[in-house]
């Protein structure tokens, strides 16, 4: 019996397939508000359109209704009426009705692969123009489309598809006509638990909507899932719930088939007279709506159940007429069967190039987001670097400023050159210079001076003093070498040799002594008025850097103990010159014997005191000399 | 009519003589004029123990019955009851199909009992229009019982 069944359900395939159609259509043509207006619409816009009345784009709602509810080949017609006219005026809503029309024309009567066609560009438009609901309601027709071509997996993955697209917009009649039909796809490949999980789903949106339709094929079909489950007594009022309720529509089309259910479900029971009296009731139907598949079916389903009843007469008569349908219906497959051989070639071509297109639509927004990705990452590296350089740059800059005022310092203790030895290696290497002038300048009275002196007021004094000093022997070409207390010291001819060294010594000397003569006539409470000895001597000293910390350049030699010997026997205002010294600047300066002094730890020492020069010539002449020697 | 035709006739009458009989109409009363919702307590039918809810009136039938539901109004001959619709609502479907419907127009409803449905009960929602000359037309439903008499 369950084989029996089994081979029944199977038969019934086809059949389910025209309920599906037939629903899908259903739901699209026949929500509530829909379902009223279009059969009074119909006319009145059939009679608009022959009117002529409506032209151009106040034709398009007209077309529409005409596209929507009208029966094939008008519907065909129509759509292409309303596709042309759509795209004259630009219009992608009545261009999707157009082709959406267009395209459950064809599947009406059955040319697949120009149904697809048109469903897909129906479903292009509704995407390009994110219309997601009419998207999703093209999707479910796609599917339906495979469905009706037995292509399980691409019905299935267009109605997920619809389901998605319809989610999104909230669009529950829709999302409950893709669940139907999903579950219907089920029921085709034989999985009534998956099916009955869809209907359930379906069932309770339709409940909600109270839409009448919907709930009656949708209890058809739980029925029928409960049927194929082996649990009848659910089944038959599934069934009978259905039937009721499409006999009190008048919508007999799927009637037969809910019957057929019910004849099995009655067989199950064992109640043969009840199950052949569905079957012939189904007959009467499948005959009056010309269902074909279903008058041969149900023939032999008659035949073998008189045959269980030892009804052989009625047996053979429903054999005869089984076969009279199934050969009839067989040279109808066979037809079918070469034609869609050829639909198949061409719905997998299509659909190649449906999934090669969103595969480059993919590929496209991979490459996209890649670019967008790979322009952020450059963005944001290139920032970095901006940044980092920058950054760089300001250090730098201050590197280099600080670096200045290091050098600045170094300069300010040290000569150029030891200063530029000294960053170089690190060290100072000490050397002797041959020919070299030592000057020592002392203030007479400085020590008691400064004890009756505050100590601001003390280093403004020495501060005013030295620092005219040092303009001075920059003026003149000197180094200073150190200042001790209120002694003052400096050089020429180091660190580089210099012929002139004790001209030019001798000229700071006297400049230093007229600044300080000069100061006695200024007043300033500030300024302390002192007498200053000066001594020079001229020869051989050692120079270098000693220390690794507050670097001090300095001079040892004999010269340098000589020059401080001259300078404490100098006298106020004067300048004491050893005769090394003397016997240098004697064809510039008048120097005057002191005749020989006793020096400690020296013995008795020659001195000479330098006479200011008095003439201009011999001034220029002098001036002269010491600006060659600084070339 | 010569015997020739009697044989005739009387073969024919046998031939075409149909297993279906016709029982006594289910005659549903209505109190036309106080009806209004809920209608069940405004009818009844005519085979009814008095004081009974008609919701709980179960009517027994025999397979190969013919069934026949008119109404009738208990307030005035100018009401009319007419029965447009019994559609099956649970249990079986004893019928030959699970909607009945009016014929002609007459406010009569009537259908045969199916071979096989010994035992078998259904419950049924009677529907009936309510027409009352110049106040216009309401209608209404109630929901009573059949069973088929087993053998």
């Amino acid at each position: 019996m369950i084989k029996l069944i089994t081979k029944y359900y199977l038969n019934l395939n086809s059949t389910i397939f025209q309920i599906v159609i037939l629903f899908a259509l259903l739901i699209f043509l026949s929500v509530p508000a829909l379902k009223a207006q279009s059969s009074s619409n119909i006319d009145s816009a059939r009679i608009i359109y022959e009117s002529g009345e409506f032209v151009g784009e106040d034709l398009l709602p007209v077309l529409r209704i005409l596209a929507e509810y009208s029966d094939v080949p008008d519907k065909l017609q129509f759509s292409n009426e309303l596709i042309e006219l759509a795209s004259k005026y630009d219009s992608p809503e009545y261009l999707y009705i157009g082709y959406l029309q267009k395209g459950n024309s064809y599947l009406l009567i059955s040319e697949l692969v120009p149904a697809l066609e048109n469903l897909f560009e129906a479903g292009r438009i509704a995407e390009a123009e994110n219309m997601s609901i009419k998207a999703g309601r093209a999707s479910i027709a796609i599917a339906d489309v495979y469905s009706v071509r037995d292509d399980h997996t691409n019905a299935i993955r267009y109605y997920n598809r619809a389901i998605s697209q319809l989610k999104n917009e909230n669009d529950s009649l829709g999302i409950a006509t893709a669940y139907e039909n999903m579950g219907d796809e089920y029921l085709t490949v034989g999985e009534p638990d998956s099916a009955l999980k869809c209907f359930e789903k379906s069932g309770k949106i339709f409940k909600a909507y109270n839409f009448e339709d919907g709930i009656a094929y949708n209890n058809g079909n739980r029925g029928i899932a409960l049927a194929m489950m082996g649990l009848n007594d659910s089944a038959k009022v599934m069934l009978n719930k259905a039937i009721t309720q499409l006999e009190l529509m008048e919508d007999y089309y799927p009637i037969p088939i809910y019957l057929s259910y019910m004849s099995d479900v009655y067989m199950n029971q064992g109640n043969e007279v009840v199950a052949i009296n569905y079957s012939k009731q189904s007959l009467d139907i499948a005959k009056k709506y010309g269902l074909t598949d279903q008058i041969s079916d149900v023939n032999l389903k008659l035949s073998e159940l008189y045959e269980q009843t030892g009804d052989y007469k009625n047996s053979l008569e429903h054999y005869k007429q089984y076969k009279e349908f199934r050969d009839s219906v067989n040279d109808q497959a066979s037809i079918q069967e070469m034609a869609n051989l050829r639909t198949d070639f061409e719905i997998n071509k299509k659909q190649m190039e449906v999934d090669l297109l969103n595969q480059q639509k993919e590929n496209q927004r991979i490459i996209f987001i890649a670019v967008v990705v790979a322009l952020f990452l450059m963005i944001v590296i290139a920032v970095g670097l901006f940044r980092r350089n920058k950054f760089i740059a300001h250090t730098k800059k201050i590197i280099e400023r600080e670096k200045g005022r290091s050098d600045d310092l170094l300069l300010n203790i040290l000569p150029s050159e030891i200063a530029e030895e000294l960053k170089e290696s690190g060290k100072v290497k000490a050397r002797r210079f041959e020919e070299v002038s030592v000057l020592f300048a002392d203030f007479i009275g400085f020590t008691k001076h400064s004890e009756s002196l505050s100590p601001e007021q003390l280093v403004n004094t020495v501060d005013y003093y030295f620092s005219k000093f040092d303009e001075i022997i920059e003026k003149n070409g000197l180094e200073k070498v150190k200042t001790i207390g209120d002694a003052y010291m400096c050089a020429a001819g180091l660190p580089f040799p210099d012929e002139d060294h004790a001209l030019k010594v001798t000229r700071a000397a006297f400049e230093m002594a007229e600044f300080v003569d000069q100061s006695k006539i200024i007043e300033n409470n500030e300024i302390i008025h002192f007498d200053v000895r000066i001594g020079i001597s001229s020869g051989p000293v050692v120079a270098g850097v000693v220390g690794t910390k507050k670097f001090a350049y300095d001079i040892w030699g004999d010269t340098v103990n000589i020059a401080s010997r001259m300078e404490s026997n100098s006298q106020p205002g004067k300048i004491n010159v050893s005769e090394y010294t003397c016997k240098l600047i004697s064809n510039h300066y008048n120097c005057v014997s002191r005749g020989e002094i006793d020096v400690k730890n020296k013995g008795k020492m020659k001195m000479y005191f330098v006479e200011p020069t008095t003439t201009i010539a011999s001034k220029e002449t002098e001036k002269s000399k010491i600006r060659e020697s600084n070339y | 009519m010569s015997y020739f035709s009697l044989v005739m006739i009387l073969i024919f009458m046998t031939y075409f003589k149909s297993d279906a009989q016709e029982i006594d109409p289910l005659t549903l009363v209505v109190d036309t004029e106080n009806i209004q919702e809920p209608a069940y307590k405004y009818c009844y039918f005519s085979g009814q123990q008095p004081g009974t809810d008609i919701r709980n009136h179960v009517d027994t039938v025999s397979v190969g019955d013919i069934v026949i539901w008119n109404g009738v109004s208990s307030s005035s001959s100018n009401h009319k009851v007419r029965i447009t619709t019994i559609s099956h609502q649970s249990g079986d479907n004893i019928f030959e199909s699970n909607v009945l419907r009016e014929r002609n127009g007459n406010g009569k409803v009537r259908g045969k009992v199916k071979e096989g449905t010994e035992g078998m009960q259904e419950k049924y929602i009677i529907t009936f229009k309510v027409i009352i000359p110049g106040s216009g037309t309401e209608e209404y439903s109630i929901d009573p019982k059949l069973v088929v008499r087993s053998n």
